[in-house]
């Protein structure tokens, strides 16, 4: 009897492993544009970043830049691209003065019969140009957000991150973060399918931290249930996993005279 | 008499800990005739009252100076004649902080045009394009010797952009680059050939 439940509470636990996590992605090729490298490419995807399994990302509903205050859609600019074989979307972006740019992107609904819901990821990745970083803290007002405590760009690998967890403007309390580097090249193994994905929560503020310690591109998706339905594919009404995610870009160390990039 | 020693070591450790995190920015753009500097710190605060120097790159002899005004902003004509090198605006914020912009020449008209600000990265406009597709109409060519002059000048000149760039950095060319400018040239010599031999026809 003993073992019938364990192997029954076994099962139950496999649908809720977070490895092979979902990620909305945006990554830049140079989220700190230089004066030697004046524009970026901005590349929006669909993926379990870390395994490389790509899922076909429709035209988002929306893609904005954020700068100064002020909120311009890129919708238009984007062009059909493919990443890990897979629907994906690019634009070059060149930033015309100094300062920081958020994207953000909110794709379509996404429905996963796996879990029974549709998947929303609010994504979001931050520039900086020409050396000014005011307002790299700025929160945006999503309807759910990672709002960056440490600075989400210029930093090295090992760096500690904290962000904080935001839903419809409130902290979320305890919120569970996903988190995944994005092995672009397939160059690592994940000793176990527990290893894909790594877990941190947030504390009674929302507020989370998270050192990473490879140079590249990670991710931290929040994931909330929504506080509204949406139809499934045969028109019932499903519950709404809202993921707040945010993209950070870390260098490696790099000696004197010694320049990956140029 | 130990105390104030070890004072002073704190201060001074305190001091120099502090002068990194204050990095200066320059930025330069053109704004109708003028060339508008704008010198911050990266807080966003002006540098208000500093030297601002200008530069002719290919010379590196300085055309022009001025100071910041107290929204650590300058206004200053477009070189004229126009530089072919571009213009290195170099901030002087005292203590050892200093920044540079390099103005490209392809950041720079000669003859301002009325939203220049804006077309800052738009860089020269495209009217070959719809050249293109008359061409692929089979519609006649209305182009003067004046227009056609104008329109290689901008081509030619859009597609080396990249190869001064980097002679101006003083780095090895890429050489995809240079046979991708190659290959744009003799291109361009090719339409103006074919436009020639349909002319006389």
């Amino acid at each position: 009897m003993k073992k019938i439940l364990m192997t029954l509470a076994l099962l139950f636990c496999i649908p809720h492993s977070p490895a092979l996590a979902h990620f909305g992605m945006i990554i830049a090729d140079h989220p700190v544009v230089t004066q030697d490298s004046r524009e970026m490419q901005l590349t929006l995807s669909f993926s379990h970043p870390f395994a490389g399994h790509g899922m076909d990302l429709l035209k988002p509903r929306v893609f904005d830049v954020y700068f100064d205050g002020k909120t311009r859609s890129l919708l238009g600019d984007l062009e059909p691209a493919r990443v890990m074989d897979h629907q994906a979307w690019q634009t070059m972006f060149p930033p015309k003065r100094p300062g920081v740019y958020q994207f953000v992107m909110e794709p379509q609904p996404y429905w996963e019969p796996a879990e029974d819901l549709s998947i929303i990821h609010y994504t979001k990745t931050v520039a900086c140009a020409f050396g000014s970083e005011e307002d790299w803290d700025r929160e945006l007002g999503l309807k759910t957000e990672i709002v960056p405590l440490s600075r989400p760009f210029g930093g090295y690998a090992g760096y500690s991150f904290t962000g904080q967890v935001k839903m419809n403007g409130q902290p979320v309390p305890g919120a569970e973060v996903e988190v995944e580097y994005y092995d672009r090249d397939k160059a690592y193994e994940a000793p176990s399918d527990v290893h894909v994905t790594y877990v941190v929560k947030a504390d009674p503020n929302g507020i989370f931290t998270f050192s990473c310690p490879r140079p590249g591109w990670w991710g931290f998706a929040a994931l909330n249930k929504g506080d509204f339905t949406l139809k499934d594919p045969q028109g019932n009404e499903k519950d709404v996993e809202l993921g707040a995610v945010l993209w950070i870009e870390l260098a490696p160390w790099t000696k004197n005279g010694d320049h990956p990039r140029e | 008499m130990i105390k104030p020693l070890w004072m002073t070591f704190l201060i001074l450790f305190l001091t120099a800990g502090s002068a990194p995190a204050h990095r200066v920015n320059v930025f330069a753009y053109q704004d109708g005739d003028a060339v508008e500097v704008e010198a911050s710190f990266p807080g966003g605060r002006p540098c208000v009252d500093c030297t601002v120097a200008f530069i002719d790159p290919a010379t590196s002899k300085q055309i022009r100076s001025g100071r910041t005004d107290a929204k650590g902003q300058l206004r200053v004509p477009v070189p004229a004649p126009p530089l072919p090198a571009g213009l290195e605006v170099v901030l002087e914020a005292g203590q050892g902080h200093r920044a540079s912009w390099v103005l490209l020449p392809e950041d720079m008209t000669p003859s301002a045009e009325p939203d220049s600000a804006a077309g800052l990265q738009a860089g020269v406009p495209e009217p070959e394009i719809k050249q293109v597709q008359t061409l692929d109409n089979g519609n006649s060519i209305t182009l003067d010797k004046g227009e056609l002059v104008t329109l290689i000048d901008q081509a030619v000149s859009r597609q080396l952009a990249p190869l001064k760039r980097m002679l101006l950095k003083e780095r090895e060319p890429d050489p995809r680059n240079i046979v991708g400018s190659i290959g744009y040239l003799v291109g361009i010599a090719g339409i103006v050939a074919w436009m020639r031999s349909r002319r006389k026809a």
